[in-house]
């Protein structure tokens, strides 16, 4: 029998990775420490791919320290249940806090930290990346190791598996598949956020990030049509070939690590079955993405367990530090408040949220309405038409919609359309998606002999979806509402408060009055109040509203599969 | 009357209390003698599974303590090797993986590792079949990975918990007669076997010596010994219908 | 137009081969290698979903005959069943060897230089079944071809290798 064949992969790609790194270093470090001048953006388009590079470095670099804090929290989550109580709920509220409030903060501190250069506000957008790629990856690791049988941990301990070898043979394998397909929730938020963070800061914030999204927003401003084309094509054969060359395969080699019993997470299509046809994506799979998915596996079992012996001391530091930034972020606070009285502006907010929240709430409702009738075509296709829609939705979710938000603008006022109604269908962008997805993987999980019953007894029609189609669906359904619900405060955001054309498009709203002092007036009161308002209806919604409605909707409308 | 062998391992007034409050098991002293087959037997819920990881080290007594040889029993017992009810394969590595994992954590070298797993893959007449995964194997093979895979750390002492309870009865059989192959064989260093099972009848058919428990809580009622009855042992042989009969009058 | 249907058209039955094995065993200790049918079901604890593939993998393999009500042991699987490993496996592949499917992929790994794709067995095969069932035929092909040690399978490659 063949004996395994000795691969010295890890030790050629550690070595390339820190040739890469230093090389990186040294060809952009310079320029980053120099003080920042915010140039204009060299429109040729032949600079595209270095543009997409330097986009997709941010991507990489942020996701890399997502993976890498979710695989640690999520596991200590899980070993440790009075860290559970800790972490779980913080996860929870921090993850309703809509992102792009903080960037421009975020641009603050790094830019405080890194003195007004280029690192500060690539930090600033890495850190942004980072915070929309965390919370899914952290939850997904917590949950497959919860659910992970005991006897097998048990076995693993028998056998003497500790420490690095513990990692790379029981936690990561358990975790793969999960990790996999919430790394693929995460590139797609990921490139929405990038896009966004690139876009503000050509905008309002006027600091210059060489990447797509700038080279975008820059072409569409100044209404550059080809450079706008080249753009977009340049981003979707992008995220296609991510999909063809990176999720495809290792979605494919995840299968093997499943535990048997998989749990109802939405499967994502078999992308990997239809691209096994094809050679070259196959020779790909085997000769790139596996080995390099098993020395990533051996190397991060390795990373995890270097805290070893040091980590309790370690997370106890890391909580000392949380903990001083927040009683120092809470002294800043009040000083904020306490110097003066509250601005006129401040007095707007209760009015701006609750315009803000009909918004929020007419996208969410849109898309459900929307998508119901969508899935239940979609779902009759067939499992090779299925295959196909799933794909599309897929891609055109890593697609980010903030990249078309000034299009939108000014398409909007060209057609005399109010901008209200524009800043509606912006947050359809953001939450249309999340439904639809789940809306259409509920679908398909329907049980075919229910179908059939239904057809037996005669329902079709209106009757049919209100009856059966529905309820069926209801539990995905909501989990996609929720999702869609916070996506939708993002777009927020973004879209009441768009710069277009050199013109401001702007609607009464939360997200104007923050985007309006954050940008214009730097009137910090009312950058915070502001926040601090969103985040409290976000999370009370959250707690009042979704929470009992998920748990209702799980029990009545539970299918015993 | 020989001399009783030496004692593998011993526990004294092992007590184990689930969640600190519920007493599970306890207090039990038992002994385990070097080159022999012991069986534990009871009701669901009697604490036998318990005590077998305790025994392995999986699991620390509330109470009590346990010895290896003269030396106190101190994490995991590194001289035990344990098949699983579940057979608790990693369904991400191939058979052969398996079967050498305990051997990479003890630090052996690949091809010193796939010798001996080979070597066990082959004692368990699951050759050919290295490369597969645990998913494309019946039940009766998993578990006959789970023995080889116990096997392959070459213990003193090997801990069965319910090995069978989760198999058809031709593989169970089939099983039952490789165990005490291996048990038997000059090839095999384990000649100390520690067997947790519900079923009588195996008990009777494979032990030296029966613990026969009882639950609420879990303490050893009686000792049967059946050195004098020879192996292998069909229904139909004398003295082995009457020790089943006695052992179901004991624990019913 | 075929006038006869390949002989890979015949399915297989989905019985792991220690199953079959085990009956072999099992039949070996009744008296005359011969038992009632109906006694494999209840004792046995074996029911139909599981008895009839077994039954029909040993009947497929020529190790037992079945007529009214009584399964068999034939001189090939009373041989069997009494020799032990490794003799036992060589007279096992040669009744492995002499089904069609396994002896194609044999045919194709011995020109293919040792190595053959999974992928095009499953669209020879999806000529005579559905898709699924195309991949179960090679699925248990595979288990048996296996502990005959006649060949295995890389699954990053997805090709049957010797």
């Amino acid at each position: 029998m063949p004996a395994q064949r000795p691969r010295s992969y890890p030790v050629d790609l550690g070595l390339l990775t820190v040739l890469a790194v230093l090389a990186l270093a040294a060809v952009f470090g310079s320029t980053y420490l120099r003080p920042y001048d915010s140039p204009e953006l060299d429109p040729r388009a032949a600079l595209l791919p270095i543009y997409l590079l330097r986009s997709l470095a941010r991507m990489t670099l942020a996701y890399a320290v997502a993976v890498l804090l979710a695989l640690a929290t999520g596991h200590l989550a899980a070993a440790s249940p009075v860290a559970r109580r800790v972490i779980l709920p913080t996860l929870d509220v921090l993850q309703s806090v809509p992102i792009l409030g903080f960037f421009p903060a975020a641009v603050t501190v790094f830019v405080g930290v890194f003195g007004p250069s280029a690192l500060g506000v690539e930090a600033a957008a890495v850190f942004l990346i980072f915070t929309s790629m965390f919370w899914n990856l952290a939850f997904g690791v917590y949950g497959s190791l919860i659910t992970l049988p005991e006897e097998l941990s048990l076995a693993a301990t028998h056998l003497g598996l500790r420490g690095s070898l513990r990692w790379s043979r029981l936690v990561l394998p358990a975790v793969f598949p999960n990790l996999v397909y919430n790394s693929i929730l995460s590139w797609a938020n990921g490139w929405y956020f990038l896009i966004a963070s690139e876009i503000i800061a050509a905008g309002p914030a006027r600091y210059t990030l060489p990447g797509l999204g700038s080279y975008l927003s820059q072409a569409l401003v100044t209404g550059q049509t080809d450079q706008t084309v080249m753009a977009l094509a340049t981003l979707l054969v992008a995220t296609l070939a991510l999909h063809l060359l990176v999720w495809g395969p290792l979605e494919l080699w995840a299968e093997r690590f499943s535990l048997g019993e998989t749990g109802e997470r939405p499967r994502t299509p078999r992308i990997g079955r239809v691209l096994s046809r094809s050679r070259a994506v196959r020779w790909v799979s085997r000769e790139l993405v596996i080995p390099a998915g098993q020395a990533a596996l051996r190397t991060g079992g390795w990373l995890m367990a270097l805290p070893g012996r040091a980590g309790r001391p370690l997370g106890l530091a890391a909580v000392c530090l949380l903990f001083a930034l927040a009683v120092y972020g809470v002294t800043r606070g009040y000083a904020l408040f306490a110097a003066r009285p509250l601005s006129a502006e401040a007095r707007e907010i209760p009015a701006g949220l609750f315009l803000s929240f009909l918004r929020v709430a007419a996208g969410v409702l849109l898309a459900v309405v929307v998508s119901i009738p969508l899935a239940y075509a979609a779902a009759r296709l067939g499992t090779h038409g299925r295959g196909i829609v799933l794909t599309v939705l897929q891609v055109l979710g890593s697609f980010p919609a903030t990249a078309f938000f000034p299009l939108i603008a000014l398409g909007m006022t060209r057609y005399g359309v109010d901008m209200d109604v524009g800043a509606v269908f912006m947050i359809l962008t953001g939450t249309f998606l999340y439904v639809m997805f789940n809306a259409l993987s509920g679908a398909v999980s329907i049980p075919e002999e229910m179908n059939e019953a239904a057809t037996v007894l005669g329902l079709r029609g209106i009757a049919y979806l209100r009856r059966v189609f529905v309820p069926a669906i209801l539990p995905r359904l909501v989990t996609g509402c929720v999702t869609a619900w916070g996506g939708a405060w993002n777009a927020i955001i973004l879209s009441e408060y768009v710069i277009a054309g050199g013109k401001l498009y702007t609607v009464r709203g939360i997200g104007a009055i923050l985007d309006h002092a954050t940008y214009v007036s730097g009137d910090g009161q009312v950058v915070a109040l502001s926040l601090a308002a969103m985040v409290t209806l976000i999370v009370i919604i959250n707690r009042v509203f979704w929470e009992p409605l998920y748990r209702g909707v799980a029990e009545r409308y539970k299918m015993e599969a | 009357m020989t001399q009783a062998p030496p004692a593998l391992l011993r526990m004294e007034k092992v007590e184990y209390f689930f969640g600190g409050r519920i007493r599970v098991l306890g207090p039990v002293d038992l002994e385990v003698r070097e080159g022999e087959f012991l069986s534990l037997v009871g009701p669901s819920g009697c604490g036998k599974s318990t005590l077998l990881r305790i025994a392995a080290g999986l699991l620390r007594p509330t109470a009590g303590s346990v010895w290896l040889g003269d030396k106190p029993l101190r994490g995991v017992n590194r001289r035990a090797a344990v098949v699983f009810q579940s057979f608790a394969l990693f369904p991400w590595m191939t058979v052969v993986d398996n079967v050498a994992v305990g051997l990479e954590a003890r630090g052996l070298g690949a091809r010193e590792r796939l010798k001996r797993a080979e070597k066990y893959i082959d004692l368990v007449g699951l050759s050919g079949y290295e490369r597969a995964y645990p998913r494309e194997l019946s039940r009766g093979m998993k578990q006959l990975v789970g023995v080889a895979r116990a096997l392959a750390l070459e213990p003193e002492l090997l801990c069965l918990d319910e090995p069978f309870s989760a198999l058809d009865v031709l593989s169970a059989r089939n099983i039952r007669d490789l165990v005490l192959d291996v048990w038997a064989s000059p090839e095999v260093t384990t000649k100390t076997i520690l067997l947790v099972t519900h079923s009588i009848e195996e008990a009777v058919e494979m032990s030296d010596r029966v613990l026969v428990f009882q639950a609420n809580p879990g303490r050893v009622a009686e000792t049967v010994d059946l050195s004098g009855l020879t192996r292998p042992r069909r229904a139909d042989r004398p003295g082995v219908r009457e020790t089943i009969d006695r052992m179901y009058g004991l624990l019913v | 137009m075929k006038k006869k249907t390949a002989a890979v058209a015949e399915p297989l039955p989905h019985a792991p081969i220690t199953m079959v094995l085990g009956l072999l065993e099992h039949l070996r200790l009744a008296p005359g290698g011969r038992e009632d049918l109906y006694k494999l079901g209840g004792p046995l604890g074996y029911e139909l979903d599981d008895l009839l593939p077994v039954t029909e993998a040993a009947k497929r393999l020529g190790l037992v005959r079945v007529d009214s009500g009584d399964i068999e042991l034939t001189a090939d699987g009373m041989r069997l069943a009494e020799v032990e490993e490794p003799e036992r496996k060589k007279r096992l592949a040669r009744s492995v060897e002499s089904l069609p499917l396994v002896a194609e992929i044999q045919r194709a790994l011995e020109s293919g230089g040792g190595r053959v794709p999974r992928q095009a067995f499953v669209e020879r095969l999806q000529e005579y079944f559905s898709p699924a069932e195309a991949e179960r035929q090679l699925s248990t092909a595979l288990d048996w071809a296996r502990y005959a040690e006649l060949f295995d399978f890389d699954p990053d490659s997805e090709e049957f290798v010797v």
